[in-house]
């Protein structure tokens, strides 16, 4: 049977054959299938999903190392075959676009070798998406967020001058140490002016101010707890899920003042459920936190007073994560129950919880085609040679870089390369003259013109930004910013396959041709 | 060039005459010219049946098959009574030696053959890759009756085997039939052709078996079928018969001979060789390449006055005695050159009374040659 299909691709498609296609082909496929069932009959409940747990963490890991070893050994093997006839370099009756076909169909190959771990991923999101098909998100975020204001997770988030309701406090700390002064006509320009558009970011000039002026402010203010202040601020989690996120400390205050230790009870109770039903652990006793609710204010200061890293034993503290150390009393797991709550959200968003990286398998698998067919499409020599410079070339780069203080620079001197290695390539191989050299000019052009379109946009990105930046508040600066950088900035995996649909035409249009028109010059 | 029904009768004679293995050879010859597919099927039959049968001299059914040729429509001839190569004035000189070929014309025919002979490292390797474009020429032109639209076409219709046949890998038969495949020729057409082409080299019996379980002279029948498939226009053969022995290298070359001269298929063929005699037997112009400077010898011409009569005469005997023996004749030199003599006589003398005067004398005489028109009398110096 495979004797007969060898045959069959022998006699009739001769490039299929030499590529081997017929066999690294259906076994590639295979391999994506055995990859997705593994993964599809790997992960058997949701908590198998969970990125803390060592079991996921060495069993992704173990699965990546197998398909390292597969796809190296494959490749190897399937090199040994492929690499047995070149109908170009024998000067067979082969047309321009034979090796345009022939270099198409390794970047296929390659794809399908290198992305194993893909239709893991793949089938990992599938089973993810059928195990918590039946899960309302919408409606266990709630009960989370309701049942948080009685769980002590975090220390900050009772705290009198962190929490919602103390923003008066927090202002007047701002007041008080005199920020510095906001840049007017930075400000109206940004605001008036239609052609321009800011962004926010705290920068760690900001961020020092910051902290120094809350140190100095603190100092007159003794912290003070209660669970009347509580103001959560992981709840941005679930902002776009909650319609008012508010709603649940304002409860939680009417069930404290009117001392609801029921409802308290309830809400607590629902949390825990939610929590099991995503298979989460926890070792909590609710009475205690009844307890603890009721406690004078000058008891439950002293409770908070433990820093998170310095707690004793008998602690108060709530642990958002399980641990080995039976000592450690209570703990919920929030942390997880907040992830799978996320990834479930980013599941029905766009399926893909687990990122499949197939662009950056695609990128490869480009870029190794690319690398093979120019040693297929001209001589070892001339590829080993115009690697090793080219290697050389790229660590000289940044030495320079280093040397001239300026990145532009750096960006530049590629882009000049590109033109010298572009024109050399094209004068030299049209005249038939020096074929080495000119086999030479051609790989670093090929190497280098991967690099044109990230860095172009790069060039584009730093020409455009204002490089002043305005202080808003204490917090934030505004850097100015042209809609082409937004544009950069959301859009790089558009980038990315802008480059990938660059290189290969490119390589089509330009080096293909190159390396049919080389193949036919005279040595030297 | 023969045409196919004197092809076929001179096949008919060669069986009638009991020389069946170069009746099939020729055979194939025939049948490989008609470009029918029917036709390599039956001569394919008809080969292997002869090996089944041993030793058989009921050659009926060949005579039959010869007889229904006859009638057989052929395709039209792919050759063009233009020269297939000019080559003027074409010279090369090596910028690191101080090695070059000076400026040499010639010019080559569809279904010719030219050798290039030579002592080793005067250029004959420089002058086939010139011509097959892998070098350039530093002066001249080469001009070549073949249609292409770019260098790389041109290429691949010029078929070059180098002194060292490179190492394929795989079977034989795979080797051949990928070959034909990129040549076009696909299905059952490719296996039918493939198997027509290595029963004519006579590698029915290897088509399985790979590199190292075959000798050099069979690796380079091996190359001389892959090229064949090709369907060259031109093929440049760099010391082909090297690894051959003696048998194989007059077999061979009768067989490139017969093949370059397809009637519908036929193509032009440069070989180099240490083999003078050999080439000299089958090449329609043989030239000579000493330091890059080179000299011909036309076989088809005629030997003009200013030439003399030239033998080389292998003998136990001292100069004296020669000498001696041909003191009525009309020596002019006698020389003792590479463990032979040759004797120089004036133009006027006739060969036959250079044997009558050994006769008459009864020389001992281990072989003699007249190479007036030779290009061995090149190699005297």
């Amino acid at each position: 049977m495979f004797k007969k299909l060898n045959q069959y691709f022998l006699v009739n498609h001769p490039l299929l054959w030499n590529l081997k296609l017929h066999i690294i082909l259906p076994f590639g496929i295979l391999l994506h299938i055995i990859f997705f069932l593994l993964a599809y009959s790997n992960y058997n409940s949701i908590r198998d999903f969970y990125d803390g747990k060592d079991y996921d963490f060495f069993k992704e890991w173990s699965f990546g190392i197998y398909s390292f070893f597969i796809i190296a050994i494959s490749i190897i093997i399937w090199l040994l075959y492929y690499l047995r006839n070149n109908a170009f370099k024998s000067f067979y009756p082969v047309k321009k676009s034979y090796l345009v076909k022939e270099f198409l169909l390794l970047c296929v190959i390659l794809f399908i070798t290198f992305s194993n771990m893909g239709s893991y991923k793949l089938g990992k999101n599938l089973k993810f998406s059928q195990l918590t098909k039946n899960f309302d998100v919408k409606k266990d975020a709630e009960k989370i967020a309701q049942a948080k204001c009685f769980l002590v997770f975090e220390q900050n988030e009772f705290e009198k001058q962190n929490c919602c309701d103390s923003l008066r406090v927090r202002d007047s700390i701002n007041a008080s140490i005199e920020p510095q002064i906001p840049n007017d006509s930075c400000f109206s320009e940004i605001y008036n002016n239609g052609e321009y558009s800011q962004v926010e970011e705290t920068t760690s000039i900001a961020r020092e101010n910051y902290d120094s002026s809350i140190d100095s402010a603190t100092s007159y203010f003794t912290p003070t707890y209660s669970y009347l202040y509580y103001c959560s601020q992981s709840n941005t989690l679930f902002y776009d899920i909650l319609t008012n996120s508010l709603i649940y400390s304002q409860n939680a205050k009417r069930w404290i003042l009117n001392n609801k230790k029921d409802s308290i009870k309830n809400a607590t109770i629902t949390y825990l459920e939610v929590l099991k039903k995503y298979e989460g652990n926890y070792s909590f006793d609710i009475d205690k936190l009844l307890n603890d609710i009721n406690a004078d204010e000058k008891t439950f200061n002293e409770i908070m007073k433990f820093s998170t890293y310095d707690y004793d034993y008998n602690s108060r503290f709530v642990k958002t994560y399980s641990t080995n150390d039976k000592r450690v009393q209570p703990f919920i797991e929030n942390t997880y129950l907040l992830e799978m709550i996320n990834k479930i959200k980013v599941s029905r968003e766009t399926f893909f919880v687990f990122d499949t990286y197939w662009n950056i398998y695609l990128y490869l698998a480009l870029g190794f085609s690319a690398f093979l067919a120019m040693f297929r499409f001209t001589r070892l020599k001339n590829w080993l040679i115009s690697i090793i410079s080219f290697g050389i070339f790229c660590i000289t780069i940044p030495l320079f870089d280093q040397f001239v203080k300026t990145d532009i620079t750096a960006t530049i001197l590629v882009f000049i390369f590109i033109a010298i290695t572009f024109v050399l390539s094209f004068v030299l191989i049209k005249s038939r003259k020096k074929k080495m050299l000119s086999a030479v000019f051609l790989h670093w052009f090929m190497f280098s013109i991967s690099f044109a379109i990230p860095l172009a946009f790069n060039l584009i990105e730093k020409f455009t930004r204002e490089q002043t930046e305005c202080i808003k508040n204490i917090l934030t600066v505004v850097k100015k910013q042209q809609p082409i950088n937004f544009w950069i900035n959301d859009n790089s995996e558009t980038i990315t396959y802008i480059n990938i649909i660059f290189v290969l035409l490119i390589f089509i249009f330009y080096t293909i041709p190159m390396c049919y028109k080389w193949q036919s010059n005279p040595n030297e | 060039m023969q045409n196919l029904n004197s092809k076929l009768e001179s096949v008919s004679d060669f069986f009638k005459n009991g020389d069946s293995a170069l009746g099939y050879r020729r055979l194939i010859d025939c049948g490989l010219d008609t470009r029918n597919i029917d036709v390599y099927k039956k001569t394919l039959a008809l080969i292997e049946k002869s090996e089944n049968e041993n030793q058989t001299n009921d050659f009926s059914e060949v005579f039959d098959f010869i007889h229904s040729l006859n009638d057989i429509n052929m395709p039209a001839s792919q050759a063009s009574s233009l020269p297939l190569l000019k080559v003027e004035n074409i010279g090369k000189q090596y910028a690191k030696s101080q090695f070059k070929i000076s400026p040499l014309s010639f010019q080559l025919n569809y279904g010719e053959i030219i050798g290039l002979v030579g002592e080793n490292g005067n250029g004959k390797t420089t002058l086939l890759k010139l011509l097959t474009q892998d070098l350039e020429a530093d002066e001249g032109s080469l001009s070549f009756n073949l249609k292409h639209d770019s260098v790389f076409e041109l290429r691949s219709q010029l078929v070059y085997i180098p002194q060292r046949v490179p190492k394929w890998h795989g079977s034989l038969l795979d080797n051949l039939q990928f070959a034909m495949a990129q040549n076009g020729i696909l299905g059952n057409d490719n296996m039918v052709w493939v198997d027509m082409v290595i029963a004519r080299l006579g590698l029915r019996k290897f088509k399985h078996l790979n590199w190292n379980q075959i000798s050099s002279g069979y690796r380079t029948r091996f190359e001389i079928a892959k090229s064949l498939l090709r369907k060259p226009k031109l093929m440049l053969l760099d010391e082909p018969l090297s690894n051959l022995d003696i048998i194989s290298q007059q077999t061979i070359l009768q067989d490139l001979k017969f093949l370059a001269q397809s009637e519908s298929n036929p193509f032009g063929l440069i070989l180099s060789s240490q083999q003078l005699y050999e080439v000299e037997k089958i090449a329609d112009l043989v030239i000579f390449l000493n330091q890059g400077e080179a000299q011909f010898q036309n076989n088809n011409a005629e030997r003009n006055e200013a030439d003399d009569l030239i033998f080389e005469i292998e003998t136990t005997e001292n100069r004296e005695t020669l000498l001696k023996v041909f003191e009525t004749l009309d020596i002019k030199a006698l020389n003792f050159n590479g463990g032979v003599f040759i004797a120089h006589f004036h133009y006027s003398t006739k060969g036959a009374d250079v044997f009558k005067n050994i006769g008459n004398y009864d020389l001992k005489l281990n072989a003699i040659r007249n190479i007036s028109q030779s290009s061995r009398r090149f190699f005297i110096k």
